[in-house]
Order: C-alpha cells, then structure tokens, then sequence
C-alpha cells in the first residue's frame, strides 16, 4: 500500500501512455491517455520512462493520500494543488511525505490531469479508481531516481518547471486538423470549416460532441473502423472518437484528426470551441514529424535541467 | 478503396464479401504480410487496417510519404486476394 484514494473524483483511471492489449488484468482496459503527451511529461520530470502508467484523472480530480515518502510531478490541464499546506503547480517536480495528501482546485483550462510517481505505480483490482482503493507503487527506482530523491530529500520542490509558454503551441489552438478521405466530396470539408463547433459532453473517454452547423451528407452503407480521433456524423453532427470508442462504428466518418492534434482535444471541456482544418494525409506527416521533433526538444530540456539541479546539488 | 486514415492508419474498404475473403486469407496465413513497420490489422465487415507509426517509417525509409511506403506494401496483397476489385 502506497497510495490511498480518499475520494475518487469524477473518473480516475490508472492509464497507459498509449493502447496496451496485451495486459493480464481481467476487464481493465488499457486504451491509452486520451492526452498523451501529458504523461509523457509528467513521467520525464520524475525520471520515469516516459511510457510508465499514471494516474489520468478528469474533470474532478481524486484526493490521495501517501504513505511513505516519494516524488511525484503532473502535467495536463491548469489545475493548481494542494500538498498538505502547500500550494502546487502542474509541470513540476514534488516531494510528498508519508502522510501528505494531495488534493486539486477546479482547472481553470483543461480536463485532465495525468499524475506520475517515481518508480511507477500499479493496481491489483480494477484500474478505475474509487474512494478507499489503494495504488501499489512499483519502486522500479533506476541510479536517476535514487540522484532525484537525493536532490529532493531536504526540500518540498525544485525553483523550476516547464513554462506554460513552452506548451502553448500544442495545447492553447483551437484548430484541428482532419485528414479527409477520397470518398467525402469537397463540399463536406468546405461546411466543415466554415463555422466554428462547440462541445456539447463528452462521454467519458469514449466521444466528443459537439453543437454548430449540420452536416448534410449520409456516406456509403459501411461499417467502418473505430479509430481514435474519427470524425464520424451522428444526426449530422461531427462526434469525435476518443481512446475508449466502440472498435468499429456505422456511423458515416469523414475523417480523422491527426495523432499529434489529440493531446489538446483531451483537455477539451463542455463548451470548448473546435474549429476543423482540412487536409492531406502527406501534410499530417509532415505536422507529425514536426511535432516528434518538438516533444523530443522538449524531454531533453528536461533532461538538461535535471542533470544542471543534480550538479548544482552536489556542488 | 485504399486510404490513409488519419497520421497512423490504411484502411482498405470494400464489399462484406471481399473483406470476408481477406480475413479468411489473414487468419490462415497473416496475408503473408511481414512487414517491420505494420502493427496492428483491424478488421470490420468493409473495412481492413493496418496501424503504423508514420515516424518510424519516414526515419527507416527516408521518406516524407510513409502512408504512400505502407500502401505500396499491402495493397498487391491485397488485390491479389480480392481479385483486383
């Protein structure tokens, strides 16, 4: 036992930073962050492996309560937490002390919040999370997180974190991009970026609605794939498919938004505005590249400031 | 009707029938498909696709056009189960 809930918040689910299927836990789904990047941010600052499960936690978020002493960061929507007395921040490394428990403000942008404690965790019931279920930490503790807990052993936080200027050009836009298919006429597209669409409710990790112009076309009689991002028509509105969509669908899809546009729509919240941008598969690769080199700028700005703490501390 | 479906998917779509015929193909012998960069095969009743990830490709084959790589790959498999339709 290393991690009590207290109360379970809205939906927290122990995740996985992409689809897993090959788990071993009986009716626990693995399908991935609906945010993707966020974990991977929140597990770096801890000296994780980016893809260590966290705790994705949406809409409320849960109070936990340690029981021994650990590190812990978490990144996604702007909720600011409390430690015990003290007041902290998304995207910036903590110490928590047995006994200390962890508690969130209403977001003031965003959804969700992915939370990641050093050496990872792990369930052994059921990965969605309700008041009174405990959180097994794995202690996979590597020569980085003994250097982190040495670094942390007299101090609650680091001075530094990642800046939310360094996040806005993945999460503050509210154009998304659509891959179109052959099959959609034009006209389709051309309706689709004309308005702007409003979020109407999300059901949990499974789909967006959304409110704003019709969409007049009904496609082939098909049964078409499930896939996460799809923009299907249903009652001639987009919905859009998020990690826990049904795996195949006869709703018409039009389209899918490109991997690398998800990360802001999991923090997108009842009443959030989406606008679409149509375009070809060879330009999502080419946004896709460029969003790979960006996270990857990223991780090792995180690795510098890490190992500059490290040295600094040793000093 | 083969097409990139989003950043990280081909689907191939067609009648119930000729899907039919290729997951019959695919469960006796994968489509002899043993490609590095295909994860996944997702079937429906129209539909077939193939997940990959569009940067391991572009990176491995220097290519800017990884659904073009991944369709030049599955689609003479393809046509040859379904016959060309």
């Amino acid at each position: 036992m290393s991690l009590i809930i207290q109360e379970g918040g809205l939906l927290t689910i122990l995740q996985t930073v992409d689809k897993h299927t090959d788990n071993n836990q009986k009716n626990n789904e693995y399908n991935g962050a609906v945010d993707s990047l966020s974990p991977m941010l929140a597990n770096k600052l801890v000296g994780n492996d980016v893809h260590e499960p966290t705790l994705e936690m949406s809409g409320q978020p849960a109070v936990i309560q340690f029981t021994e002493p650990t590190i812990i960061a978490y990144s996604g929507g702007d909720f600011n937490g409390r430690v015990s007395e003290d007041d902290i921040q998304p995207n910036r490394i903590y110490h928590v002390d047995r006994g200390d428990v962890l508690s969130f403000q209403e977001s003031t942008r965003g959804n969700r919040l992915y939370l990641a404690v050093a050496g990872g965790i792990a369930v052994e019931k059921s990965n969605v999370l309700k008041s009174g279920d405990e959180i097994i930490m794995r202690r996979n503790y590597t020569a980085l997180h003994d250097e982190i807990f040495h670094m942390m052993s007299n101090k609650r936080k680091v001075s530094w974190g990642i800046g939310v200027y360094s996040l806005v050009e993945v999460y503050l836009s509210d154009t998304y991009h659509i891959v179109k298919r052959p099959d959609v006429p034009d006209e389709v597209y051309e309706k689709l970026e004309e308005r702007e669409y409003t979020v109407t409710k999300e059901e949990n990790r499974i789909q967006l609605s959304v409110e704003g112009q019709k969409i007049d076309f009904a496609g082939t009689d098909c049964v078409n794939l499930g896939v996460l991002g799809g923009v299907y028509l249903a009652n001639n509105l987009p919905a859009i498919a998020l990690n826990d969509f049904s795996s195949e669908t006869e709703l018409t899809h039009i389209g899918t938004i490109p991997s690398y546009h998800m990360h802001k729509l999991g923090q997108k919240r009842r009443g959030s505005k989406i606008k679409f941008k149509a375009i070809d598969a060879s330009d999502a690769h080419a946004e896709a590249y460029g969003h790979y080199l960006w996270v990857n700028s990223l991780f090792k700005a995180i690795d510098y400031k890490i190992s500059k703490e490290l040295v600094k501390e040793k000093m | 009707m083969i097409f990139a479906n989003g950043d990280k998917i081909i689907t191939y779509q067609e009648d119930a029938s000729v899907i039919k015929n290729i997951k019959a193909q695919y469960d006796k012998n994968g489509l002899h498909i043993e490609n590095p960069y295909i994860g996944e095969v997702a079937f429906t009743k129209n539909t077939v696709s193939f997940y990959y990830d569009p940067v391991v490709v572009m990176e491995n084959e220097n290519t800017i056009e990884p659904a073009s790589y991944i369709i030049s790959i599955v689609e003479p498999v393809l046509d040859s189960v379904s016959g060309g339709k």
